[in-house]
Parts: C-alpha cells; structure tokens; sequence
C-alpha cells in the first residue's frame, strides 16, 4: 500500500467515525473561568520566527539599503590633507563627494570659510581651495609649495587619490601659470601624531612631515617648526641638508632639489673665541658660524645665517653637541 | 539591493493526496463563544470535528475516550474563549487543551488500582471501520506509531494541514515533524507488506 491508499484509508476511517457530541458539549454543565488554568494557558511566547520570517527579511532588507546608504554617503572614507601655510582637511565618503571640510589653523579658516561643498566631489573642492588660496596670495608665483597628503584604510585607494588630486592640483594651477612644487607623503592616522598636531594647532599632515623632518634629522625641535610653512620647512630642509626624498615623494622632487640659489651669507659678527677644541683654521672662511656671546659661557654656540629668496634663516648649533638650539626664519628686508 | 526571499514547500511526495479540505479558523469565533454565541460554536465544531476526533484519537487510541476527551476539550473551550488571545493558531490552542486534559485523564487512570492492561486495538470499538483494509492501517497507526507519529500523521491524514501548520500546531519544527511523518510511513508500509502483522 502506498502513501496515498494509507492516508485516504486513514481518511475514511475517521470520515466514518460515528460523532455526534454538539448536544452533549452545549448540555455539559459549565462556568466561566476568571483566568486560564494549568489546562487552557496559552503559549504566550513571541510568534514563531518563521512566522516574522518574510517580515524580517524586509526589515533586513531596508536595514542592509540604509547601512549601505550610510556607508556609501554618510561614513567618512578620505581624509585629504592640503597644506601651504593654510591646512585644510577635506573628508569625503566612498563616492569621492565631499562631506565635510575641516580647517587646521587659523589661515585655513579664512580659507574655508562659508566654502559651500555639498554635493561636490573631492577634485572640484581642491579646485576651489587653491583658487582661494590665490586670491589670498597664499599660493603665487613666489610661493608654490604645498603638501598634499591623503589618509584611507584602503591604502591602494589612498594611492589612486593622491595621484589623481597630484594631477588635478597641477593641471589648475599650470592653468593660472602657476609651476607648483606639490609634495606628496603617506599619512598614517595615529593617536601621537593627532595628539601632536592637536597641541600645536597644526594639521596631522604637516605634523607627519614635522615628525619626518625631525626623524632625519633628531636635533630638530617641534616647536621650531610648527611655526613654517611648507615652503619655509622645505628651504630649511633643503640648507640643512636633509633627505626629503626619503620622507615625501614627488614628481616635482627635482625642482625642489635643483639648488637654490647660493645663500647670501654674511657676517654679523666676527668669531672671536671658539671652543678650545675647534681647529680652527685661519684660511676657514665660513664667517657665517658665530660663536654667540651668551650670558652662559659655557654654552659654546654657532650661529648660521642663510639668505634666500627674501628670506633670512637662523639656526642656532651647539658648538659641541651640534644640536640646534634655535631657528627663526624672518623677511629679509 | 538584496532582498531575502523565504520558500515553503510542502512535502511533494504526498502521491497526489487530496488536501483540499485545509481548515481556516477565525480567531473571532472564540470572542463570539465567549459572548455566549452558541452559532460561533456550532460553526467552531463543524470545521474542527474530525480533525479534533483525529487527534483525540491518536492521543488516547480508543474511540470512545477519542469522544470523551472531544467533549471535555469544547466544554473547556466553551468555559474559557473569553479570555483567548489571538496569537494566530488557534488549533494549536485546542490541541493543547486535549493534550493537557488527556495528561491529566491519565494521571488518574494510573492512580486506580486493579486496571487490566487494556488491549491496544479494541475491535469492537471500531466497528464502524468496515473496510478490512481500513481497518488494517487503523490498527497499524494506533499500534506501531509513537504518539508524536500519530498526531502527525493522523492530521496530515485528515484535517488537510500542511507539514508546515501541523508543526506549528504541535509546537514542533517543521524538520522533527517530517522526519517523524516519513518514519511513521515506513513503519506502516512495512507493517502493511507483512499483512498486518508486526515486524519487530
């Protein structure tokens, strides 16, 4: 006997039951219960799953449109640092669009200020930042450094960003006849780093190259630096010698290292005692290195002069240590 | 966009069984009965009568405790549909309100002293099975099957529920209820090819 004959035989079996019981349950003695007993409790657990099944997929559903929507839209993916004297942070979502502008100075702030960057793209608003940083004379032809920097999780992504932001920064400023220096540099988010660029009010980019800086060369002090702009970080650089090659790469690397013009040095004060152990040679024409007469005698110093491009470094050397002990850049007038 | 789509299929191996005969039970009835509305009662009664004598079978296994158990469970109802909470099964409401009257029957029965063990398939009792083949498969269902075996093939059999209902019904999961259906089966086919007779 298969499936069917055993179910159609049960049917019929019951089919053919004699049951006649309406009469008797209307006729049964009965009172109505106050609450459920032990007998009638109904199972008060929340419906089957199952039965919430095509509710919760949809819920699901909604739910797993709205997190993409967020992540796509709403949740902060780049964070591109651009910094000349000015530091803006432009984040932007997954889409490239623009979802918040940040400024890390005070300079920056002017420049952001009432920027409108809804809906725009990262490229149209670097566009509109370095066109306000021209109209603020932050960005000329005297003045053509800028540090771009680009911070994602996804470092492949990071890459692709900062070459085409290089290529777009290049494109609108050749167009102003402008030959900007960009410098490009890897940017890793770290809590030391945000605490450091928080204390000194700078950017976490510029407080990245500070710290590079200050790895070529450990005798640098931060708080000689945060002070400089880009271009005033880069000639000092550049007169101490440092490998920036080593810490930023950039396709304008070479004009950056073609050498500036020779410094104008000169002499501000004659050597008239040097540390006993100095050998000091008579035809040593580097007048530029000045014991400086400080009050303590016993800090030895040299002081170097560098003029360029109407600039006038001075660093201060530990005539022993070689530690700076202090710079300043000032107009040279 | 993703979207979750969940499919039920029943069984198809039902060999075509016809399953036309579904019960739909609407919850208000239980209100009306509560306010005394003795046609809400008569119409309750119509549309679960076999497939209350179904289950009230495979739970005590003789037909005039099947009757006795059927009457005390709509009485039952009768005394407490005012307070029934409409949570989408109300067969599973009176399910379990035979289930815990049939228990408690039980535990009395077992308390009496001086019971005969009681032969499992009463003939007599089932005179109205008139079909000596009708009568083989009773008797195969009511003797070999557990009781979760019965209630599920004895409602699958006759009140015209899916897999899916009945396990609901039963407060079991689909899988348990059609992994037991298809034991239950084989159990009666195998019995059935030895022409009634046990095959331990």
């Amino acid at each position: 006997m298969n499936e069917k004959k055993i179910l159609n035989s049960l049917r019929k079996s019951i089919d053919n039951a004699p049951i006649d019981i309406l009469d008797r349950i209307k006729e049964a003695p009965r009172e109505k219960m106050d609450a459920h007993d032990e007998i009638t409790r109904q199972d008060m657990r929340t419906p089957s799953f199952k039965k919430l099944m095509p509710y919760a997929s949809m819920a699901a559903a909604f739910l797993l449109v709205f997190l993409g929507w967020q992540y796509q839209v709403k949740l902060p993916d780049s964070h591109i640092y651009i910094d000349v004297n000015p530091s803006i942070e432009i984040v932007s979502n997954r889409r490239d669009k623009v979802i918040n502008i940040l400024a890390d100075n005070r300079d920056g702030k002017r420049i952001v200020k009432d920027m409108d960057y809804k809906g725009k793209n990262i490229y149209q608003v670097t566009e509109e930042i370095l066109d306000r940083m021209m109209d603020e004379n932050y960005l000329s032809k005297d003045h053509e450094f800028l540090l771009l920097s680009v911070y994602n999780k996804n470092q492949t992504k990071a890459e692709e960003q900062k070459n085409s932001l290089h290529k777009k920064i290049h494109d609108h400023l050749h167009a102003k006849e402008l030959q900007p220096i960009v410098l490009l540099q890897k940017i890793d988010n770290t809590s030391t780093i945000e605490e450091y660029a928080k204390k000194y009010g700078i950017s976490v980019s510029k407080m990245t190259f500070i710290r590079n800086l200050i790895i070529l060369n450990p005798d640098l002090q931060t708080e000689d630096l945060v002070d400089l702009s880009i271009e005033e970080l880069v000639k000092l650089s550049q007169g101490m010698g440092l490998e920036l090659d080593k810490i930023i790469e950039s396709k304008d690397l070479d004009k950056i290292q073609t050498p500036l013009p020779e410094p104008e040095v000169e002499r501000e004060q004659d050597i008239e005692e040097t540390p006993d152990d100095y050998d000091h040679d008579d035809d040593y024409d580097h007048d530029e290195f000045e014991d400086d007469d400080h009050e303590d005698d016993d800090d030895d110093e040299y002081e170097i002069e560098i003029i360029s491009n109407g600039k006038e470094y001075e660093i201060e050397i530990h005539a022993y240590t070689g530690k700076v002990l202090d710079f300043e850049v000032e107009d040279d007038d | 966009m993703l979207l979750f789509t969940f499919v039920y299929e029943d069984d198809p191996q039902n060999g075509g069984y016809d399953k036309n005969n579904s019960i739909e039970i609407d919850e208000n009835l239980f209100k009306r009965i509560g306010n005394d509305d003795m046609t809400a009662l008569d119409h309750l009664y119509r549309i679960t009568e076999r497939t209350m004598y179904a289950f009230t079978l495979s739970l005590t296994k003789d037909h005039q405790k099947a009757l006795d158990l059927m009457q005390d469970t709509y009485v039952k109802i009768l005394t407490a549909a005012h307070l029934y909470k409409p949570m989408g099964k109300p067969l599973a409401w009176m399910f379990t309100i035979a289930k815990n009257l049939h228990y408690t029957n039980t535990k009395k029965e077992k308390r009496s002293l001086s019971l005969e063990p009681e032969k499992v398939f009463n003939a007599k009792r089932f005179s109205y099975v008139t079909d000596p083949d009708d009568r083989i498969v009773l008797e195969g269902v009511l003797s070999l099957l557990s009781q979760e075996e019965r209630e599920i093939i004895m409602l699958y059999a006759v009140s015209g529920m899916k897999h899916k209902e009945i396990a609901e019904s039963l407060g079991l999961k689909l899988s348990t209820t059609l992994s037991k259906y298809h034991r239950a089966l084989k159990k009666l086919k195998n019995y059935l090819e030895g022409g009634g007779h046990r095959h331990e």
